[in-house]
């Protein structure tokens, strides 16, 4: 399953989002440049029409890095806003499209706000009960999971990936749990595919060493 | 606490779902998407940025930039042509030709001119002989300038003296060219024998005196402190 770039070309969900009706004047027909040039003419109601149309989009990529609604929150308004005050770029020097663009600068936006926390992860001085043990165990079987064993696997997913930093797990999450491609996560943070892969490939070895360490 | 060796492949597919079940569902996405004052954030932060942008690289800052940079540019091309100029040989023995005063006229020179006297040892003052135009075989060097440098740091107060020239018929080229101040002390009885017209009351009391010395050795004019 791949929710990224599929997420920016979903056409029910761009549609469910223009059914929003928030920007009266403008019809879910217009082009995403057509909404640039308009706001660069100084209209307020096509930059919202933009706004709704990839705010869930941008959410998706912020909810990467960040699993606080209030995090997400301000990652979007960050993003947005400076997707504002660039958007003359947009038009000048991108070929990309809107979505991926936004795209980009939401990641960025993250990978900014991670670096100015300046967060070291936490250290492994938690010990997990028999009960979590047994449930992590589990996790390498392919037994079909009910919604009370979900519920404690997402608690012990937070108690042990907070020792993994947050890009780290971005990394890894795009890589295994969307299924993007190194080009497409190169092609997201701006970055080479070498480089993709030697942070894949520490990410990885970071999970295991917490993953070994808690087993 | 090792309690089970697990494979590589083992701890990935674990760490994978464990990834996996900490994503947000959609939603929840959904809901943080529709949080009703986003946009509303979204124009406050952009309020808040355009102007700071705008005024970021405003005329006025750019002026100022302009500005502090020429300052700077001047300052590091004044600062090397200092050190270049202290550091040339050339001009470091260059001899500065003093014109002597004429014997039927006072020379007043400006304060300037004379530049700092100081009472350093020896009958020629280094800085005397670097800063004043009226002495002849004046040579300067870098540490010469450092220490006159210091010293003009710290001002004392001078005399505001004229040289008087001394009765002399010897050679007119003399008269032409340069010489030397000399720092003495000379009693009231002799400058009353030099034709100063003095109290000499306290004949034995030293007057300080700055004589003015020509190459030949002989005093041409003289200024009292």
């Amino acid at each position: 399953m791949s929710t990224f770039p599929t997420a920016f070309e979903d056409e029910t969900l761009i549609a469910r989002v223009d059914g929003d009706a928030a920007a009266p004047h403008f019809s879910a027909q217009l082009t995403d440049r057509q909404l640039v040039t308009e706001v660069l003419a100084g209209s307020d109601d096509a930059f919202e029409q933009i706004f709704n149309r990839y705010k869930r989009p941008v959410a998706h990529v912020a909810a990467r890095y960040f699993r606080r609604p209030e995090q997400i929150e301000e990652i979007i308004q960050i993003s947005f806003a400076k997707a504002f005050t660039e958007l003359t770029n947009f038009r000048g020097q991108h070929e990309a499209s809107l979505g991926s663009w936004l795209s980009r600068i939401t990641a960025n936006a993250c990978l900014d706000t991670i670096r100015s926390q300046k967060r070291k992860p936490e250290s492994l001085d938690c010990d997990l009960s028999a009960n979590e043990t047994e449930t992590l165990l589990d996790l390498a079987s392919c037994r079909e999971q009910n919604a009370e064993h979900k519920l404690a696997v997402r608690d012990l997913s937070e108690k042990l990936l907070r020792n993994l930093p947050e890009d780290d797990r971005a990394i890894l999450q795009m890589l295994y749990v969307d299924e993007m491609s190194v080009a497409d996560i190169a092609s997201l943070l701006g970055w080479s595919r070498s480089k993709v892969k030697i942070r894949a490939w520490r990410a990885r070895n970071s999970l295991r060493k917490i993953l070994k360490y808690y087993t | 606490m090792n309690r089970h060796e697990l494979q590589p492949g083992e701890l990935d597919k674990i760490g994978t779902r464990l990834i996996a079940s900490s994503v947000l569902n959609e939603s929840e996405i959904d809901r943080i998407a529709d949080s009703p004052f986003l946009y509303s954030g979204v124009k406050a932060r952009i309020n808040s940025d355009v102007p700071a942008r705008t005024n970021a690289f405003g005329f006025g800052r750019r002026l100022a930039l302009g500005f502090g940079s020429l300052f700077v540019v001047i300052g590091i091309v004044g600062t090397g042509l200092f050190m270049l100029r202290g550091g040339d040989p050339t001009i470091a023995d260059r001899r500065v030709h003093v014109p002597m005063p004429k014997a039927d006229q006072p020379v007043g020179y400006s304060r300037s001119e004379r530049g700092d006297i100081e009472s350093v040892p020896g009958p020629v003052m280094a800085s005397e002989r670097h800063n004043s135009p009226q002495i002849q075989n004046a040579s300067f060097s870098r540490a010469e300038d450092r220490n006159y440098a210091r010293k003009k740091a710290t001002p004392r107060v001078q005399p505001d003296l004229e040289f008087y020239p001394l009765v002399y018929t010897g050679d007119p080229k003399e008269n032409a060219s340069g010489g030397r101040v000399l720092q003495v002390e000379m009693s009231r009885s002799s400058l009353f024998a030099m034709g100063f017209n003095i109290p000499i009351e306290n004949g034995a009391e030293l007057v300080k005196a700055d004589l003015l010395v020509g190459q030949d050795g002989v005093a041409r004019a003289i200024r009292l402190h």
